[in-house]
């Protein structure tokens, strides 16, 4: 896998999910932080932050952009005791809305770099560690990369 | 307005443009933090803007198809010192008919329900009625046998000129609402105009009327003034020497200028008033009143009927009516001729005779109940235009009520199953407004009528539909227009003293027959 800190050509975003390593042949654990230091994102990084930010933002939470982001929180804090494939289900129909909205952007704004461009993902597993529980994720690039990365749940 | 998402266009446009290195795809956190926001917040400091831009504000209430009240529009106003009227409520007195003679308290929030039209009043004051009254309290009478009745003062529940009623129109109580002893309560004579919350359109006019110049000597000034000083005022039309209808300004045989017939609509419905007058016996049978200088009725439209007392209804029979041009006897006055010229305006002289057979066959004089048919304000607004301080010195204002051409209808109409008891009522006073508020040279169109229908859950308006129209002609002639399509004033009847810019519409919810009963003026049948 390719990854490069030379952002000469791409557009660049705020790094907010520290942890993304797309060198890692493991998961890795993001997490939104806010550091003394501020930093650029490209490439994959920049990719797997704005999938986050579009599956776990609860839809209708921002008053004026009511159809941005996707239930799958929603369903989740209101679903009582559900079990993995309750889960399954739940990220399935959320995961699809967020690739569908991500396509049709690239769609409409071609990139030259296809590791910012989303194929598809996929959820590999549920993982609870304590009393937190994390989303393995696994994100394929138009590029052909792929890269595991595990999403902690908010607990409350 | 401009939208959220066409503010967040543009702040992407402007940074695509300025900062291209920046990606704000949605999701990214450049979009999330930085321009949502900034989106949301300009927007609505963009929108601030938009609105108190005079040039927007007032385009967009000038060219919006609907009422608007903006108050972007009385920010505008109130730079000429002009404030929006708020409306002014219909109100008149209703006589409410009891079963027992006793003594009643009327509280100010007792709701009287015309039912057809679906419309509230409500008393303008606290009021106790006794037998024995004292100065501020009502008396009861009896009328006969079980039937007792007192007289009070009500006012519609909101503004508007919807809500003025005519003459015998018929209130119940109001739902949940109790009187002992209650029968009915009728409305003794014709409300006051009402007047609905001014449109920011009719703002906009009256705030450029108020840069117009004082003096009295234009359509604008002229519609200034009567607007500020007569609350019931509605519209005018001025006929000049060269205008067609102008006969005044050819008393020598050539037009002379100088001269101008002011046609006024003071109210928006005709007024009905019943005045207590004295008549003179000629003949055992007849009697004959001299009605020329009633001047609060001055110009009135007609005698509708002449009664011996105000509790019975019909008419005694009317044998002649003579109109003649009164002499005056002011120091400023107006040059009128003939009597088809002094007819409708304060210069009218009537006697009228009729039958009348009385037990005291020696009573010579007697005095009886006149109910005239007018428009208000006729001698009020002439003697201002002729005052003092108003007059223009080599000008001649002649100020006439406006021709009135009465129409009544009726529809029938297929409803749909949302179709509601009540959307007659509003069909009803939709119908009210829409012929009242005809301009001068407007006809009036069963394509806006049917138009009106289709606002509310009508399957079908059932055709054809025949509009009936008198004119009630200077001359003294009544011209009756039919037709299923559209009912013109046209130049035609201008030896008569009709033309299309004298002439206007009107239409009233009821009328009253000779019998006392009271029809639909505009009558709707739902199928």
């Amino acid at each position: 896998m390719n990854t490069t800190f030379d952002y000469t050509g791409r557009q660049k975003d705020l790094l907010i999910f520290r942890g993304t390593n797309p060198t890692s042949p493991n998961a890795t654990n993001i997490a939104v932080e806010f550091s003394k230091n501020s930093s650029f994102c490209a490439g994959v990084q920049k990719l797997i932050q704005r999938y986050a930010i579009l599956l776990m933002t609860e839809i209708t939470s921002q008053t004026e952009y009511p159809d941005f982001g996707t239930e799958f929180l929603t369903k989740i804090k209101n679903g009582g005791n559900l079990n993995i494939n309750d889960f399954r289900h739940i990220f399935n129909f959320a995961n699809a809305k967020v690739i569908s909205n991500l396509r049709s952007y690239q769609q409409q704004n071609p990139s030259d770099f296809l590791d910012e461009e989303i194929n598809t993902a996929t959820l590999e597993s549920v993982v609870r560690s304590g009393d937190a529980i994390f989303l393995n994720i696994r994100l394929i690039t138009m590029a052909g990369e792929n890269l595991t990365f595990l999403y902690p749940l908010p607990t409350n | 307005m401009e939208t959220i998402e066409q503010t967040k266009l543009i702040l992407e446009s402007f940074i695509k443009e300025t900062y291209s290195d920046a990606d704000i795809a949605p999701g990214s956190v450049l979009s999330e933090l930085l321009v949502k926001l900034t989106a949301s917040s300009q927007n609505e400091n963009n929108n601030r803007f938009l609105s108190i831009d005079q040039g927007n504000s007032i385009n967009d209430a000038l060219s919006s198809a609907d009422d608007t009240y903006s108050e972007a529009i009385d920010e505008v106003a109130s730079n000429y010192n002009v404030v929006r009227n708020e409306g002014i409520k219909s109100g008149g007195s209703i006589r409410v008919f009891v079963s027992r003679m006793q003594s009643y308290t009327i509280n100010d929030t007792l709701v009287f329900l015309q039912s057809n039209l679906n419309l509230n009043y409500l008393p303008i004051r606290r009021y106790t009625v006794r037998e024995n009254a004292t100065d501020d309290e009502i008396k009861i009478y009896t009328l006969s046998g079980n039937v007792h009745y007192f007289d009070i003062e009500v006012e519609a529940e909101d503004v508007g000129e919807n809500y003025q009623l005519s003459q015998g129109t018929k209130l119940a109580l109001g739902v949940n609402q109790t009187l002992n002893n209650f029968i009915e309560a009728t409305v003794l004579s014709n409300f006051s105009t009402g007047q609905s919350r001014e449109t920011d359109k009719q703002l906009i006019t009256r705030y450029k009327q108020g840069l117009a110049a004082g003096s009295l000597n234009n359509k604008t000034s002229i519609d200034k003034f009567l607007t500020e000083n007569y609350i019931d005022y509605q519209t005018l039309s001025i006929i000049g020497s060269n205008d067609i209808g102008m006969t005044r300004s050819y008393k020598y045989g050539f037009n002379t200028f100088g001269m101008s017939d002011v046609y006024v609509r003071s109210s928006l419905a005709v007024a009905r008033k019943q005045i207590l007058l004295p008549a003179t016996k000629i003949t055992n049978s007849t009697w004959q009143i001299d009605l020329s200088d009633v001047d609060e009725v001055a110009g009135f439209y007609d005698v509708a009927a002449i009664r011996s007392s105000l509790s019975t209804y019909g008419t005694l029979t009317i044998v002649s009516k003579t109109y003649s041009v009164k002499p005056t006897s002011t120091n400023y006055t107006n040059s009128v001729n003939t009597v088809q010229e002094a007819r409708f305006s304060k210069y009218q002289g009537c006697v009228v005779v009729f039958q009348y057979i009385d037990a005291d066959a020696n009573l010579e004089e007697k005095d009886f109940y006149v109910e005239f048919v007018y428009l208000p304000n006729i001698y009020n607004i002439q003697n201002n235009l002729l005052s003092a301080e108003n007059k223009i010195i080599c000008a001649d204002f002649l100020v006439k009520a406006v021709v009135p051409c009465f129409v009544n209808l009726s529809l029938k109409l297929y409803k749909r199953k949302e179709f509601l008891s009540e959307h007659t009522a509003l069909i009803k006073q939709d119908i009210f407004n829409y012929i009242n508020n005809i301009d001068f040279n407007t006809s009036l169109d069963v394509s806006q009528i049917i138009d009106i229908c289709h606002n509310y859950p009508v399957k079908k308006v059932d055709l054809p539909l025949n509009l009936e129209a008198f004119i009630f002609a200077p001359n003294n002639d009544i011209i009756t227009i039919t037709d299923s399509d559209s009912i013109t004033i046209s130049d035609e009847y201008v030896d008569k003293g009709v033309t299309t810019s004298n002439c206007l519409f009107f239409i009233d919810y009821y009328k009253q027959t000779d019998d006392g009963n009271i029809s639909d003026n505009i009558g709707i049948e739902i199928v």
